[in-house]
């Protein structure tokens, strides 16, 4: 370069100072030169055959440095594809590394537009201004430019043109060959690529120094479906999962900006919309340079291997849910080698912590002290004989609680001198204690049964198959243990109840209710009366089986039948009772027709005797006699019916009816007490269900302690009044007086039993009352009427259809 | 309405079959009978007046036979009573008699003690 420089000054000194001839001389040295130098320059392509652009652009700038007294020179030949642009240049020491950023100041002042750059400018480096002489390689520069530069305000000649426009269209058709050459050896490279790409079974892929993808192999495109069109740039991205699209993307681009090979998991979408998962691997191509130029890589279907990971991780994790679950851990020993395996829940089972290495030791440290010796002698049976190990005993936990431990080890191993366990160790604490309670459950029903005299029973509907208890056998007579049949049964129940229990079991053989009856057994020459209370189960397989109870209630039926019996000779007597106060009542009702009787029949005997005989007469006396005979035979029958005992008869009636009969009975006594009674009676007459006698028997004492109560009093207008009222849903008879009142009496106990407000009263009248009454489904009550006196009433259950019932069928019970 | 010249027996009884017996008996005395079923029809009756003895039953509704008897005494009527009653109670019995009744008979009675205490009543 320096030779350069001294040319210059001894031309300038030529041109300024020689004579003519001199110049003509040195103009033709100037020429020669010239020419010599276009002819170096023309002469570079024959070195350059076969080389590449960054040689051409090397030669090139050595050549012009040879010849061109410059302070820089520099060539830029554009990228192309994947193909990074060209930066060469040669400069003096103190426009060293100028050349890019002068470039780069041409395309920031003039665009990037190579084309439209002027041939020549000026340009400020430092503070340096620089003439620059700007040649475009290939049409309108579109393959590159060569610049020099120089600080030389002459620059450049004309000689300076000529060089650089030869040197530059030399260099362009160089570098446009050598491009084209290198283009076309890396396209059959390419295509044998793709040939191969295409044939290995594996998706293969490969992008862009900046990720774009460029080319897919057939798999690929096969696998997602599309074209190669379709899947270029990020076009495949679609494909990916969404879940894993994000994660993909961090990996993808951490890799490019690192340079580095890498790989990471994720699913691509398959043609038919199936997701698989892909081992995603890539590795970069680097240039002389070390410069990323292009990406490779593979995509291997890791589905199967993901299931399989999951469907492993799904086991371990069910494994160790369902041994936390059934708090059993699992176990593996290899006594020869001491290598001990515990599941994380054999660790909670033996309350040891997690992870730390088990032994032989710490399977003992927990056994409780009375099983120990035990357990060891087990343990070492398994060690030295490869004995086989399957027990329960307790642990010892450090806080004192008791556990108690199912432990089960099974020998695998192959080579009997060195076994191989594999097994389980379950906690069976809660089921120890649940036997326990259920040991003491099971003797308190025993008891329980015995002393409430109940067994139990199981039937299996489609099998016949039948299980007593114990009491159950005892209730019937059979001897424990047997196997009980419907025959054995059949000939134990009373012969009259046999066609109840049929009717019974045929019910729950058709799927009806649960069987609640009371059935009569003989055994051993004794009447007991059981209650049968069953619960019907359908089980999933469809069979039905009815589990129940029997209970001897004997006892209680007896006392019942006591209570009954007693109930019915107190009511017999407060009637016996109650009729004898009415005895003069009584006397006068039956008095009255007597009187007519034999004072018709006199009549009549007188007007037969007479002379001559009344015989007319004695007709008309004799059908009265015979009226008021039926009259007094009427007047009987109503009180053998209040007197008599019998079986309550249930039937529709009318009350009314009912109570006017037995004012009837009590006329006398009202008349005697100077008493008006006052019937206020509902029409239509109500028409209730019940027994007549004992309904009759409950008005009477009503009105037999109204007219008492009357009867001290110095009341000239004396009255009780008799009322029927239908209410809503029941008819309620009322009996009110002005009598003495309830003052001083304690209402609550009016209905009790023996007590009584009476001097000479036994206290059973009102009591027997109530009973009838709650018999009939009612309510029996008293209270004081405000303006003095009581109430006495009573209501039975009434349908309001009854009211107009017109003949009121009779029911008999 | 006249009276006959036999006796006029008058019954007051609120039961009608008495009313209707016990009538004809009487008229087969020989007596003439007026038959009443209340102490208040009775007072009202014009043959009150006539009345030469009366059968009254004791417990009647409303004014009872002793009642009446009072009554006729306070009006100064001095008829000769015959008491009859379904209620045999002696001790009822003898106030009646006590207050001047010529017979208490209890219900049912013969013929023979009815035409006797008529003749003691009517003597």
């Amino acid at each position: 370069m320096e030779g350069v420089l001294g040319e210059r000054s001894s031309r300038q000194l030529l041109n300024n100072d020689m004579p003519d001839m001199v110049m003509v001389a040195s103009e033709n040295e100037r020429l020669r030169r010239c020419m010599n130098d276009i002819l170096s320059v023309t002469a570079l392509p024959a070195a350059w055959t076969g080389g590449t652009v960054d040689g051409i652009c090397s030669a090139l700038l050595d050549a012009l440095r040879s010849i061109l007294d410059v302070d820089f020179l520099v060539v830029n030949v554009a990228g192309s594809g994947d193909q990074a642009e060209v930066l060469k240049e040669r400069s003096r020491t103190n426009f060293v590394d100028a050349g890019a950023v002068i470039i780069s100041d041409l395309v920031r002042t003039l665009g990037a537009n190579i084309a439209v750059w002027p041939r020549e400018t000026n340009v400020e480096h430092g503070e340096s201004d620089l003439r620059v002489l700007i040649e475009k390689l290939g049409v309108n520069g579109k393959v590159g430019v060569l610049v020099a530069g120089s600080t030389v305000s002459s620059f450049p000649t004309e000689e300076d043109r000529i060089l650089l426009h030869v040197a530059a269209c030399q260099a362009a058709l160089a570098i446009t060959e050598a491009i084209r050459f290198r283009d076309d050896t890396r396209a059959v490279a390419e295509r044998e690529l793709n040939r191969i790409a295409d044939a290995i079974p594996v998706m293969a892929w490969s992008t862009l120094p900046d990720g774009r993808a460029d080319f897919f192999n057939e798999h690929f495109l096969t696998f997602l479906g599309i074209s190669s069109e379709q899947a270029a740039g990020w076009g495949w991205a679609a494909s990916i999962h969404p879940d894993d699209s994000r994660a993909l993307q961090s990996v993808w681009m951490e890799l490019l900006a690192s340079g580095m090979p890498g790989e990471t998991e994720a699913r691509l979408r398959r043609w038919d919309g199936q997701y698989r998962w892909f081992l995603f691997r890539a590795n970069p191509v680097y240039s002389d340079e070390g410069a990323v130029v292009r990406w490779y890589g593979t995509n291997t279907d890791i589905d199967d291997r993901k299931r399989f990971e999951e469907e492993m991780r799904r086991s371990a994790a069910l494994m160790a849910q369902a041994q936390r679950l059934t708090v059993t851990g699992s176990v593996w020993w290899r006594p020869a080698t001491n290598d001990i395996y515990w599941s994380d829940e054999a660790y909670r089972v033996a309350g040891q912590d997690v992870g730390i290495t088990p032994s032989v030791e710490m399977m003992l440290d927990r056994c409780h002290p009375e099983d120990l010796p035990r357990i060891q002698k087990l343990i070492s049976n398994a060690m030295n004989r490869g004995e086989n190990v399957d027990v329960e005993h307790r642990l010892l936990m450090t806080d004192g609680a008791v556990k108690y431990v199912h432990v089960v080890l099974q020998n695998i191993g192959n080579n009997p001198a060195d076994p191989e366990f594999i097994g389980a160790v379950a906690d069976i604490t809660e089921r120890k204690l649940a036997e326990e309670q259920l040991r003491r459950s099971d003797v308190l029903l025993r008891e329980g049964q015995r002393i409430s005299q109940t067994g139990t029973f199981s039937w299996k509907v489609e099998t016949d198959e039948i299980t007593f208890s114990e009491e159950l056998n005892r209730i019937f007579g059979f001897e424990s243990g047997r196997v009980v049949d419907f025959d054995a049964i059949g000939q134990r129940v009373y012969e009259e109840d046999l066609p109840l229990l049929a009717i019974k079991m045929a019910d729950v053989r058709q799927g009806g209710d649960n069987p609640d009856y009371e059935i009569r057994l003989f055994v051993d020459g004794q009447i007991k009366h059981v209650r049968v209370v069953g619960r019907i189960i359908r089980h999933l397989d469809g069979t039905m089986e009815c589990i129940g109870a029997v209970q001897d209630v004997s006892a209680q039926r007896i006392a019942e039948l006591g209570r009954d019996k007693l109930r019915s000779e107190l009511s017999q007597l407060a009637r016996v009772t109650s009729l004898s106060t009415m005895a003069a009542s009584i006397a006068h009702e039956v008095n009255q027709p007597l009187a007519g009787i034999i004072m018709n029949a006199s009549a009549s005997l007188r007007m037969l005797c007479a002379n001559p005989p009344n015989i007319t007469g004695a007709v008309e006396t004799a059908k009265r006699t015979i009226r008021d005979g039926n009259r007094a035979s009427d007047v009987i029958l109503r009180l053998r019916n209040l007197f008599k005992r019998g079986v309550a008869t249930v039937e529709w009636l009318d009350l009314n009816d009912a109570i006017r009969e037995l004012i009837g009975l009590a006329a006398s006594d009202l008349q005697r007490g100077r008493i008006l009674l006052i019937e206020e009676l509902a029409d239509p007459p109500p028409f209730v269900l019940g027994d007549r006698v004992q309904l009759q028997q409950v008005i009477m004492n009503l009105l037999r302690n109204s007219i008492d109560a009357m009867t001290d009093t110095a009341q000239t207008q004396k009255k009780i009044f008799v009322r029927t009222v239908v209410g809503l849903g029941e008819v309620r008879v009322v009996v009110e007086d002005h009598g003495v009142g309830l003052e001083g009496t304690d209402v609550e106990r009016l209905f009790d039993a023996f007590h009584t407000t009476k001097p000479h009263g036994m206290g059973i009248g009102l009591s027997v009352s109530r009973s009838i009454i709650e018999a009939h489904k009612g309510k029996i009550w008293a209270e004081p009427r405000p303006s003095g006196g009581a109430i006495f009433g009573f209501a039975l259950p009434f349908d309001k259809d009854s009211v107009d019932r017109p003949s009121p069928p009779e029911m008999k019970t | 309405m006249m009276k006959t010249q036999k006796p006029l027996v008058s019954v007051v009884d609120d039961d009608e079959s008495v009313r209707e017996a016990l009538p004809d008996l009487i008229r087969i005395f020989g007596f003439d009978v007026r038959a009443f079923s209340s102490a208040d029809e009775f007072l009202a009756s014009e043959w009150l007046k006539d009345t030469d003895c009366l059968v009254l039953d004791v417990a009647m509704p409303g004014m009872s036979g002793p009642e009446l008897q009072e009554e006729l005494a306070r009006r100064g009527e001095k008829i000769p009573i015959i008491f009859i009653t379904a209620h045999k109670d002696e001790s009822e019995r003898i106030p009646l008699l006590q207050s001047g009744a010529v017979d208490c008979l209890f219900k049912p009675f013969s013929d023979v003690a009815l035409q006797d205490a008529l003749d003691r009543a009517l003597r």
